[in-house]
C-alpha cells in the first residue's frame, strides 16, 4: 500500500479517474454514430503533436491538443470534398497523423518519452499535466451534459433533429472538438494507440445489459473506471503498460458479459 | 395553420420531379398525397419542410414564403425512415418521445414536470404508455410508428406531415395507425401524409393529391376521388376502426 504515497501514483489515479468519466461519455455518441474511425484518426494526429511537442522542447500535451483540434478541423475540411464518402476525409488524416509521428519521432531525442505515448505510462505524468488534464476533463464533462439532449438527438435521428431546431453542423463541429480533447489529453495515461478502445469497450459493455440511452451512459462510465483502476493498481505493481492492462481488462468483462446481453 | 403551394418545380441534376404543382391545405384537412415512385412525394415534403431549397414557385405556410417561416415548431414530421433507425439503440420509448419536444423547448432547455405529463399523455394518446419503459428496437414496425407519432404529437404542432409511415407494417398495424391519425385528425391536427398504398386511410381523409410523371397534379376531395373511375388504378378497402 506504500506505493499510493508516492505523487506520482496519486497523480496517474487522479488522471486515470477524470479520463475514464469523460471518455465514456464521449464514446457512446462515437459508438452510436458509428464513428469509432474518428477517434482513431485523431489518436494517431495527437500522436503527431507529440512527437512535434518532444522535438522543440514544448509541452507533448499541450501540442498533442492542438494537433487533435486541428486534426478535428482537417477532417471537417476534407469531408466537403467527399460528402458522399466521409470515410476518406478520416483516413486521409490518420495517414497524415501517422505521416507526421513517424518523421518527427525520428528527431526526438528521448524515445523514451515518445513511446509512453503510444501505450501510456503512469509514472511520466507531471503535476503541470495533471491540472490541465483536470481542467480539460471537467470541461468535456460539463459540456457533454449540457449538450445531451442535443447529442442524444443527432445520434438517435440526425434528420429530425435538424428539422426540430437542433443546430447539427455546431454540435457535431463541438463534439469533434471535444472528441480531439479527450483523445490527447487521455494520450500520457492510456496510450494514443489504445485511447479509442477506452472510448469503446466501456460503451459495448453497458450496451450489453443497460435498459435505457441514461443508462447505458452511466453504466459505461461505471465500466471505465473500474477497468482504469483495476489496470492501473496491475499496472503499478507488476510494471506493465496500463493502457494496454486497462484494455485487457475491458476486453476480458466484455467477453463475460456476452451471454448475458439483453434479449 | 394553412399551406399553399403556387407553381412549385423541382428538378435533380438528372430528372425533372415536380412541374408546376399548385395546391391548398386548410386547417384541419388530412391530405393524401399519392403518386407512384419518383413522382415527387417525399421531394414535395422535403420542399415544405425547407430540407430541399425552393428552385422555382412558392411555398407559403401561415401566408408567409416558407424561406422565412420562423414557426416550424409547429409542425412535426414523421419519415420515411422513421421505422429505418438503428434497432440497436439504447433508447426507451420514453427517451425517444421526449426527444419530440426539443422544437419547443430550444437549445439547453432540460425537460421538467409538465414536461413528463406532457410525454405520458402523447403516450396515451397512441396507446403505448404501457411500453415508456421498453426499448425502441424491441417493439414491433407497428408500434415503433405508433412511438413517433407520439413524438410527433407531444409539442403540440397544428400540422403533422408523414412520409409513408406504413410502409413495412403489417396489415392489421396499418388499419390501426391509420384510425389513429384519423382520430388526431378529428381532434384538430391538420395532417398531410404521403403514401402510394390508399389502404385504409382514404377513408379518413378530405382530400387526396395526385402526382403523375406525366401529368399535372390533380387534387380531389376525398368523396369525388372515390365516385371517379381514377381511383380504381389506386385500390383500397374499407375498414371499420
Amino acid at each position: 500500500m506504500e506505493i499510493f504515497t508516492y505523487g506520482f501514483i496519486q497523480r496517474a489515479f487522479i488522471v486515470g479517474l477524470f479520463i475514464s468519466v469523460m471518455t465514456p461519455m464521449i464514446g457512446n455518441i462515437i459508438v452510436l454514430k458509428r464513428l469509432s474511425s474518428v477517434g482513431d484518426a485523431l489518436s494517431h494526429a495527437s500522436l503527431a503533436g507529440v512527437a512535434i511537442g518532444l522535438c522543440f522542447s514544448q509541452s507533448p500535451v499541450v501540442a498533442a491538443v492542438l494537433f487533435s483540434c486541428l486534426a478535428a478541423l482537417a477532417i471537417e475540411y476534407f469531408r466537403r470534398f467527399f460528402p458522399r464518402y466521409s470515410e476518406i476525409s478520416t483516413t486521409l488524416v490518420l495517414s497524415l497523423g501517422v505521416g507526421l509521428a513517424a518523421v518527427f519521432s525520428g528527431f526526438v531525442k528521448n524515445s523514451a518519452g515518445f513511446n509512453s505515448f503510444l501505450f501510456g505510462s503512469i509514472v511520466a505524468i507531471s503535476p503541470f499535466e495533471t491540472a490541465a488534464v483536470t481542467l480539460l476533463s471537467v470541461m468535456v464533462i460539463i459540456i457533454s451534459l449540457l449538450l445531451y439532449r442535443e447529442l442524444f438527438y443527432i445520434a438517435f435521428d440526425e434528420e429530425g433533429a435538424a428539422l426540430s431546431g437542433v443546430r447539427v453542423k455546431t454540435i457535431n463541429f463541438v463534439f469533434t472538438l471535444l472528441t480531439a480533447i479527450v483523445v490527447s489529453v487521455s494520450a500520457r495515461t492510456v496510450g494514443a494507440l489504445v485511447i479509442s478502445s477506452l472510448m469503446v469497450i466501456p460503451v459495448a459493455c453497458a450496451m450489453m445489459i443497460s435498459k435505457s440511452y441514461k443508462s447505458n451512459i452511466i453504466l459505461s462510465v461505471l465500466f471505465a473506471v473500474i477497468f482504469t483502476t483495476a489496470g492501473l493498481v496491475i499496472s503499478c505493481f507488476w510494471d506493465i503498460a496500463p493502457g494496454g492492462t486497462i484494455v485487457l481488462i475491458g476486453i476480458a468483462v466484455l467477453i463475460i458479459l456476452l451471454p448475458f446481453r439483453r434479449k | 395553420m394553412t399551406l399553399e403551394i403556387k407553381n412549385l418545380s423541382f428538378d435533380y441534376p438528372d430528372k425533372n420531379i415536380l412541374k408546376d404543382i399548385s395546391f391548398r391545405v386548410d386547417e384541419g384537412d388530412f391530405l393524401c398525397i399519392l403518386g407512384t415512385n419518383g413522382t415527387g412525394k417525399s421531394t414535395l415534403l422535403k420542399l415544405i419542410l425547407n430540407i430541399l431549397k425552393i428552385q422555382k414557385g412558392e411555398i407559403l405556410i401561415d401566408g408567409v414564403p416558407a424561406k422565412k417561416f420562423r414557426g416550424y415548431g409547429d409542425i412535426a414530421y414523421v419519415s420515411q425512415k422513421a421505422t429505418g433507425f438503428n434497432q440497436d439503440f439504447p433508447a426507451t420509448v420514453y427517451e425517444v418521445v421526449s426527444a419530440g419536444l426539443y422544437s419547443k423547448r430550444g437549445f439547453m432547455n432540460f425537460p421538467g414536470k409538465s414536461d413528463r405529463a406532457e410525454i405520458e399523455k402523447a403516450l396515451e394518446r397512441v396507446g403505448m404508455l404501457e411500453f415508456r419503459d421498453k426499448l425502441i428496437g424491441k417493439l414491433s414496425g407497428g408500434q415503433q410508428q405508433r412511438v413517433f407519432i407520439a413524438k410527433a404529437i407531444v409539442s403540440s404542432p397544428k400540422m403533422i406531415f408523414l412520409d409513408e409511415p406504413t410502409v413495412g407494417i403489417d396489415v392489421n398495424a396499418v388499419d390501426s395507425i391509420c384510425c389513429l391519425l384519423g382520430d388526431l385528425n378529428r381532434q384538430g391536427y391538420t395532417i398531410i401524409m404521403v403514401t402510394h398504398d390508399l389502404s385504409s386511410v382514404i377513408h379518413h381523409s378530405n382530400k387526396v393529391l395526385i402526382l403523375s410523371e406525366n401529368e399535372p397534379c390533380r387534387l380531389f376531395a376525398t368523396d369525388e376521388f372515390l365516385n371517379q373511375n381514377y381511383s380504381s388504378q389506386y385500390p383500397h378497402h374499407r375498414e371499420g376502426c
